[in-house]
């Protein structure tokens, strides 16, 4: 746009070659997603250019603002969406390996998807603690083969993080032997996140 | 209910299999084994067919039986499934069948909800 | 020694997983834990419905596309290593689908085309405005012709490189360049108008 001069004297905000001093728009954006690096001189020396550029990052700077509006206009999700969204997920996938129990003449076993539900229960044993992802790593299908599970977890704040992680390893423990006929060689415990958001009764 | 037809087993081994004593459900078999896996899936009320949980198959001279179960986590997985094991194959040999092929698949443990700490 | 109660008075543990970390509620729903996958429905459903609505011309699909998202998201969350990044992925997938949604329903228009300037209805039904210029930013974008639109919102919402939005757009970059050039141009132009 060149026809829109407050006054033809002052440096004005304009696009075109002849007001970038020769550099195009295209550049000046592909330069901006670029991180404005490596440094241009011919462009960070040109007035229209600079003006141009701080034009584009008040732009960019926008954007989070627009992207929280825009989200803030939206309904929140009510539970009929919930369902709608859980009536359409199939949940067999996540069954997993079918890990067997010792037994001569039958087939008898337990999923990996019930094995992860009996590990992730063991956050019980800690209040305030979940256990998110549980993998267990080793041929569970193999029986006497000796497998790893690993764990992630968050601990609520104020005890030692290893207390947390031993007991939660110890509980972790005792519900695969009780339930299943694993070889356990090792549980791996990673502490990723500490709640620290205060509870009620600490703000009064 | 005291008929002989073989479409009665399934019913019967399935309501023995729930009498079992930490068996906390039936699941559905067959080619989507293991459909449930967790708590939240009952939030969906997924189970609404009409036919046996437990799957009969004829096979020459014997069957093959396959279920999943849920089982109470008081329990332990492995004892309640080998108990179930026992009454399943119990079944099967009343009704003749010598040398049943016996598929359980525990695929979910039932939390008891929990008590004060 | 008092315990620390942290998290609400409910006994499950729906109560504190609600207020999880992203990494611990992901890595529990890609395990298979329905409970914690509709924590991550509840939390992003507005982002992603926003970006849908951005995405594409249309409001009617809006829906469809976010719980087409949500869907493979729960078929791939397994197979996702970064949990922690389960937002930005959740938001490539929505990319995705949008995108496919419009292909499917054009399949002959030449997305390279420059369309007319009409005003389309891609805005949300209102907005909040939360530091001036947002709502001028919103309503510009709303009157960017489709194509220059997407390459803007791929770009800024979805941090798509040049290349990545090539891709998803079926275009030359050199396309995508220019585009997004005249996108920006455009709005900023449109935002000194209002000024």
């Amino acid at each position: 746009m060149t026809d829109e001069h407050d006054s033809p004297d002052l440096p004005c905000l304009g696009f075109e070659p002849e007001e970038l001093d020769g550099h195009t728009i295209e550049e000046l954006s592909d330069y901006l997603d670029a991180g404005r690096s490596p440094r241009d001189a011919s462009i960070e020396q040109s007035a229209g250019c600079r003006l141009a550029l701080d034009a584009l990052e008040r732009l960019r700077g926008l954007t989070p603002d627009l992207m929280e509006a825009d989200a803030a206009a939206e309904e929140q999700a009510d539970e009929g969406w919930v369902q709608r969204i859980l009536a359409g997920i199939t949940l067999d996938a996540r069954a997993g390996r079918r890990i067997p129990f010792r037994a001569d003449d039958a087939d008898l076993a337990i999923t990996e998807g019930a094995v992860r539900g009996i590990v992730r229960a063991a956050e019980g044993a800690v209040p305030g603690a979940l256990i998110g992802r549980c993998r267990v790593d080793g041929d569970v299908t193999e029986p006497g083969a000796p497998v790893r599970v690993h764990v992630d977890a968050s601990v609520p704040y104020g005890r030692p993080i290893p207390d947390m992680a031993e007991q939660l390893r110890a509980e972790i423990g005792e519900r695969l032997r009780r339930h299943t006929d694993l070889t356990v060689a090792g549980i791996d415990v990673t502490v990723h996140d500490i709640q620290t958001f205060l509870d009620a009764e600490e703000e009064r | 209910m005291t008929t002989t037809t073989r479409h009665d087993i399934p019913g019967e081994i399935e309501h023995a299999v729930r009498a079992v004593s930490g068996v906390a459900a039936l699941y559905r078999t067959g080619s989507l084994a293991s459909r449930i896996v967790d708590a939240g899936a009952r939030l969906l009320g997924v189970r609404g067919d009409d036919e046996p949980l437990v799957r009969v198959e004829e096979t020459g001279d014997s069957v093959r039986v396959d279920a999943a179960i849920g089982v109470r986590a008081s329990g332990g997985a492995g004892e309640v499934v080998r108990d179930v094991h026992d009454v399943v194959r119990a079944i099967l040999e009343g009704w003749g069948f010598a040398d049943p092929a016996i598929r359980l698949t525990v695929v979910h443990v039932e939390e008891e909800p929990q008590g004060a700490e | 020694m008092t315990s620390h109660e942290t998290r609400p008075a409910r006994g499950d543990a729906g109560g504190a997983l609600e207020l999880a970390d992203d990494r611990i509620v992901a890595g529990r729903a890609a395990d298979g834990d329905t409970v914690a996958f509709a924590i991550l429905v509840r939390r992003y459903t507005p982002m992603m419905r926003a970006y849908v609505r951005r995405i594409l011309p249309g409001t009617a699909d809006v829906d469809d596309v976010v719980q087409d998202a949500f869907i493979t998201a729960w078929e791939k969350l397994p197979g996702l290593d970064e949990l922690a990044k389960v937002k930005s992925w959740l938001m490539r997938i929505t990319s995705r689908k949008a995108v496919d949604r419009i292909r499917a329903s054009r399949p002959s228009d030449d997305i390279d085309a420059v369309e007319p300037e009409a005003p389309s209805n891609a805005t949300p039904p209102r907005v909040v405005e939360t530091r001036v210029g947002v709502a001028e930013l919103s309503r510009a974008l709303g009157e960017l012709p489709d194509d220059q639109r997407r390459c803007w919102v791929l770009r800024e919402y979805g941090g798509y490189s040049y290349e990545e939005i090539a891709d998803e757009l079926d275009l030359p970059t050199s396309t995508v360049r220019g585009l997004l050039a005249r996108a920006r141009k455009s709005i900023i132009v449109r935002m000194e108008q209002w000024r």
